[in-house]
């Protein structure tokens, strides 16, 4: 345990402000679950934390015509209860609805679980699918990364001192679109993905795969881009053998390792199994998307 | 005449299996069984418990029996 | 039992007395009490799982200024190596003392080796900081074969096998050995037409009781010293700190805290010998409550087995021989339960020829405690699946294989005694009629059964009921209430009183107030204490019926007792309970019962369990789909608390099936201390667990009662399994079956 300094600005250019100045080492705070926790394990000196939730925009969600616009610390069980945001992005909520309990779900959010980087974060794959966008505020002015861009290892993201993630941006869904999220765990929840599978699908009138995005989790250090499964979708009436295929292409893009929950081989062969299964339900859900 | 069998733990001792008894209480049960089987130790038996036809006793210092009695000696049991 | 009997109370579901409390949190628990002037312990673990303690400096912690007290090994009285009867196991008191501080060797990761208090957790947590300890770190040994190894490192240089034919003469890691037979396997073999033999393995496991160990400890050297502890069993914690630290019983009064479950990991101490040691130094209160990571780390795990099992039969079904080898892991010291494992693993069948043979093994792990009917869910789980096994190739349904070789009231055991009355033809009779069975197995799912057997212990126990003056009363009992136990002592009470079971309140007192009771384990509770509950019932009638005759000046034999009437035979006349106790000053005082037991003659409890799983066969997680425990109670006193216990010893061993397990690395570090990756099953994993009470009376109990809680645990593991072996059409013989293990033997085609 080590002592607090703690700070809610209720602007961001506070909150950049209190981040860039700090003679302690700082944390920045969404709904604290990942944080808390780690916290209790460090001893020495005091570290200053911001919580960004009184900052406006942080904790809203708006969709218009060209995009969803995710405040990041919105805690999960507010946006797994809006229908129009499931309407269009059903994966992107099944995974928000994995992380922790409920109770834990009024307080976790979906930037907190991107900014933690945990190789197993739920809404990673599911966001890389969607081709999410983070916008970033911090002292040299503001940025935009892609999401697959954001996380740059076990633990770490792409933010340099006195930086915040304000806003995720997802791009309105054109027709016949869908995408879906699964991960493996050896229970039914409370637990952290052995390997995990986010998938986006477009299709056309005659049920042809026009765009296909997948990424996986929990087997490598950041969430990975599937390419070769786009190249083996895109342009084809999605098939069983075409769904093997798209299997195989996961588990050599995989690049596990073995731990207390679960063997490298296992989840490489686990992680093809999510993937072929996130496709599958993904197109099925772009077939029904108008 | 009562009717003791032993564990083939006890067996090493005894040599037999079974052994028939003049004794009808714990006492002199273990008292008979010491001068018949001189390699027994009371120590053997004083730490197990005894089953009287099936009834498990595990404190049997003052257990009573008849002529048509069988008893086992038993390890004590631990339990959750 | 010829009859059934009438009940009044007894099989009724009423309200448990000590329901509102716990749900609306208002139980105090072992971490929810506090004394004035009240400091805090920590201890300091081994980082190592087998090291030599070079130097232990602990004079930096002293210095610092918030530290009021520290302890180490050396601030035991010297205390010998002597068996003592603790929490129904025998315990050797030195192995105790160097458990719960290490004495010059650590044997497992998070091993305690001192132990500071400090005026704060945090100030207790910091200074353990300060404490300078240098190890001499030696290789760790894991598992039974590491530890069988000709070349193994030994745990303890001076330890000799016990119990082989000829004495050991060197020392080794095998801390006994135990043989039991009947007949002669050899021939009883030769007869067999068929034969399966295979080695079976479990995990180490722990009971995964939802509360933390946790304690409060005053010294006191003018009166009785304070122990406030969450255990099943306040007297023999009594028994282990006066034994610990040389103090008469009469100077240690332990209070039993509402538990939060134990399972027969709180059947022993780990914190309160060390706390009493801190306080006596510090001359403070001192409160210990470990984390869950320490809970893990050094408490009661169960043991890690392997047991090669041999059954031969004949192609009609009749099982000829029957034999097995038992290995069961200690943990760091002696005491292993591989002999109930022996001695349980093949009582569910009348077979002429046994032959069984058990080690008991020290590694570097935390040693092993009491789980739920210790020692018999490995060894039957073995059994089972060979038995399933063998009726498959015999072409026989798994319950009339069984049912043709079931142990029934004759049956020769092969520890001893032969069986009485039991009732496990009657559990599989009730397995075959079940809707569960009835029913077709479905889609891409597999079926699973096993049987199980308990034998469950009766022993010590002393209730006092007192009456108060408007007819109520209290019923002191001294065993902790771990699963709705209150509630069946009411039930029992009420029953012989012939009146409603909420006028008697039911507590449970602490070591001062009743002679010595045995520790709540064995299933022993309702039995045993039940039947001291009667015998003071039964007091209180005597007197109530003497009062009221020399109330009428008639004589005892002229009254009689029925539905809480005293009535006068000699005439018209009548008092109810609450009018003799109105007037109880006039005729002598007020009324007490006794009852002092020391029960004999446990019934036994069989139990089948029915499972049906589905196995993702792309990813192999296995989903338990339906499950039915059907088990006999002898005579369910209040049937939900029965239905309670066979559920919940079906989920524990689910979960032992299914994923539960120690994951330690190569340094003999566990890797998953903690609820997070230490996987019980959650209650959105299961399915409504369906239960069958069977009752065949035992008939030593005065309401025909047999022990329920410990048999329930023993079948799951074979269940569960078989049911996976069913679903995947390969064998198995090694649990968990966490996807992992299920996949690879999917994809290694059997």
């Amino acid at each position: 345990m080590v002592a607090v300094t703690y700070h809610a600005p209720t602007s961001v250019d506070e909150a950049v402000a209190l981040l860039a100045s700090s003679d302690l080492p700082s944390k920045v705070m969404a709904g604290g679950t990942d944080l808390i926790i780690q916290m209790q394990k460090l001893v020495g000196d005091a570290r200053l934390i911001v919580d960004l939730k009184k900052i406006e925009g942080m904790q809203t969600v708006s969709i218009d015509a060209e995009a969803l616009r995710l405040g990041p610390s919105l805690c999960c069980a507010k946006l797994t209860r809006r229908e129009d945001v499931k309407a269009l992005f059903p994966g992107l909520v099944e995974a928000a609805y994995l992380i922790g309990s409920s109770q834990v779900q009024g307080r976790a959010s979906v930037g907190g679980n991107l900014c933690n980087a945990s190789p197993a974060a739920d809404t990673i794959p599911a966001l890389i699918a969607n081709r999410a966008v983070c916008h970033i505020a911090g002292p040299e002015g503001e940025r935009s990364v892609p999401v697959e861009d954001f996380v740059t290892g076990v633990g770490r993201n792409c933010l340099t001192a006195g930086e915040i993630l304000t806003q995720i941006e997802l791009p309105r869904p054109s027709a016949r679109t869908s995408d879906a999220y699964l991960r493996f765990i050896p229970r039914t929840e409370m637990d952290i993905a052995v390997a995990s599978a986010g998938a986006s699908i477009t299709l056309d009138d005659d049920g042809i795969c026009r765009d296909a995005r997948l990424a996986i989790g929990a087997v490598a250090p950041t969430a990975i881009i599937v390419a070769a499964a786009s190249d083996l979708l895109i342009g084809n009436i999605i098939t069983p053998d075409i769904l093997a295929a798209v299997a195989d292409a996961a588990s050599s893009a995989s690049q596990p390792i073995s731990d207390r929950r679960g063997t490298a081989e296992f989840r490489r062969h686990v992680v093809g199994v999510l993937a072929k299964r996130a496709v599958s339900i993904a197109a099925e859900r772009a077939r029904e998307a108008v | 005449m009562a009717v003791v069998r032993f564990s083939s733990h006890l067996e090493t001792r005894t040599g037999v299996l079974e052994t028939e008894v003049k004794a009808m209480s714990y006492r002199d049960l273990i008292q008979e069984l010491l001068e018949k089987f001189p390699s027994l130790r009371g120590s053997d038996l004083e730490d197990l418990a005894l089953a009287l036809d099936g009834e498990l006793i595990q404190e049997p210092l003052l257990v009573t029996f008849s002529s048509t009695a069988e008893l086992h000696f038993v390890p004590k049991l631990a339990a959750g | 039992m010829s009859e059934a009997r009438q009940f009044q109370h007894i099989g009724q579901r009423t309200i448990r007395p000590d329901g509102f409390d716990k749900v609306t949190g208002r139980a105090n628990y072992g971490a929810d009490f506090r004394l004035p002037g009240m400091i805090w312990g920590k201890i300091l673990r081994s980082p190592h799982a087998h090291a030599k303690i070079k130097k232990l400096d602990v004079s930096k912690a002293e210095a610092h200024p918030d530290v009021l007290a520290v302890a180490t090994h050396q601030d035991f009285p010297s205390v010998n190596s002597e068996a003592f009867a603790a929490g129904e196991a025998m315990m050797d008191v030195l192995d105790l003392a160097r458990n719960v501080l290490a004495d010059k060797k650590v044997l497992y990761h998070g091993h305690a080796i001192a132990a500071i208090a400090a005026t704060s957790e945090a100030a207790a947590a910091m200074a353990l900081n300060l404490i300078e300890v240098e190890y001499e770190v030696l290789p760790p040994v894991m598992t039974i074969d590491a530890a069988l190894a000709e070349d193994a490192p030994l745990l303890h240089e001076d330890m000799m096998t016990q119990g082989l034919t000829e004495p050991a003469t060197t020392p080794s890691n095998v801390a006994s050995r135990m043989e039991l037979k009947k007949g002669d396997v050899a021939s009883g073999f030769a007869e067999a037409d068929v034969i399966v033999e295979r080695t079976y393995e479990t995990p180490t496991v722990h009971q995964g009781y939802i509360e933390p160990h946790a304690t409060v400890v005053r010294y006191d050297d003018k009166a009785p010293s304070l122990v406030w502890a969450s255990t099943q069993g306040h007297f023999d914690v009594r028994a282990s700190v006066s034994k610990l630290l040389k103090m008469k019983l009469g100077q240690v009064k332990v209070i039993a805290s509402e538990i939060g479950g134990g399972f027969g990991g709180k059947t022993t101490v780990y914190l309160e010998p060390v706390a009493m040691i801190l306080s006596k130094k510090s001359g403070r209160p001192v409160k210990m409550i470990m984390s869950r990571e320490e809970v893990f780390r050094a408490s009661g795990p169960a043991s890690a087995s392997r047991s090669h099992v041999k059954i031969g039969a004949k192609q009609s079904g009749e099982i000829v021989a029957m034999e097995a080898t038992l290995h069961f892991e200690a943990g760091a010291f002696k005491g292993s339960p591989m002999g109930p494992g022996c001695m349980t693993i093949f009582t569910p069948y009348d077979v002429p020829n046994l032959f069984v043979e058990g080690y008991d093994v020290v590694v570097n792990k935390a040693k092993v405690a009491a789980y739920r009917a210790p020692g018999a869910p490995q060894a039957e789980f073995a059994a089972e699946m060979a038995m399933n096994e063998l009726a498959a190739k015999l072409n026989i349904d798994p319950i009339d294989f069984r049912l043709l070789n079931a142990a029934k009231e004759g049956t020769q055991t092969i520890y001893g005694p032969k069986l009485k009355e039991v009732g496990l033809v009657e559990c599989l009779e009730a397995a075959r009629r079940s809707p569960h069975y009835q029913s077709p197995v479905g889609e891409g799912c597999g079926r699973g059964l096993a049987a199980g057997f308990w034998f469950n212990i009766g022993g010590q126990s002393s209730v006092t009921l007192n009456l108060n003056p408007d007819g109520t009363g209290t019923i002191i009992e001294g065993s902790p209430d771990i699963g709705g136990s209150r509630a069946s002592m009411q039930m029992m009470a009420a029953e012989v009183l012939g009146i409603e079971p909420n006028r008697l309140n039911p507590i449970v007192a602490d070591t001062e107030t009743l002679p010595y009771n045995q520790t709540t384990g064995g299933s022993r509770t309702t039995f045993a204490t039940g039947m001291a509950v009667i015998e003071a019932a039964e007091d209180v009638v005597e007197q109530l019926k003497q009062r009221a005759a020399s109330l009428w000046n008639v004589t005892a034999e002229q009254v009689d007792y029925k539905n809480g009437v005293v009535l006068n035979l000699a005439g018209d006349d009548q008092m109810t309970l609450a009018q003799i106790c109105a007037s109880a000053e006039k005729t002598g005082g007020q009324i007490s019962g006794r009852g002092n037991v020391n029960a004999r003659g446990a019934g036994p409890s069989f139990a089948v369990h029915l499972c049906d799983v589905k196995v993702d066969q792309e990813t192999g997680k296995t989903d338990v789909v339906r499950y039915t425990a059907i088990q006999d109670a002898g005579k369910a006193i209040h049937p939900s608390y029965v239905e309670g216990q066979f559920q919940g010893g079906a989920v524990q061993g689910i979960g032992w099936a299914l994923n539960e397990e120690y994951v330690y690395n190569s340094d003999g570090i566990m890797e998953n201390a903690g609820f997070l990756d230490y996987r019980i099953p959650l209650a959105s994993d299961l399915p409504e667990i369906e239960t069958i009470i069977v009752e065949v009376p035992n008939t030593f109990h005065p309401f025909g009662v047999r022990g329920v809680g410990e048999t329930g645990i023993v079948p799951p593991l074979g269940a569960v399994a078989s049911a996976v072996s069913d679903a995947i059409d390969r064998p198995v013989t090694k649990i968990p079956c966490s996807p992992p293990h299920v996949l690879s033997m999917i994809l290694n085609q059997g």
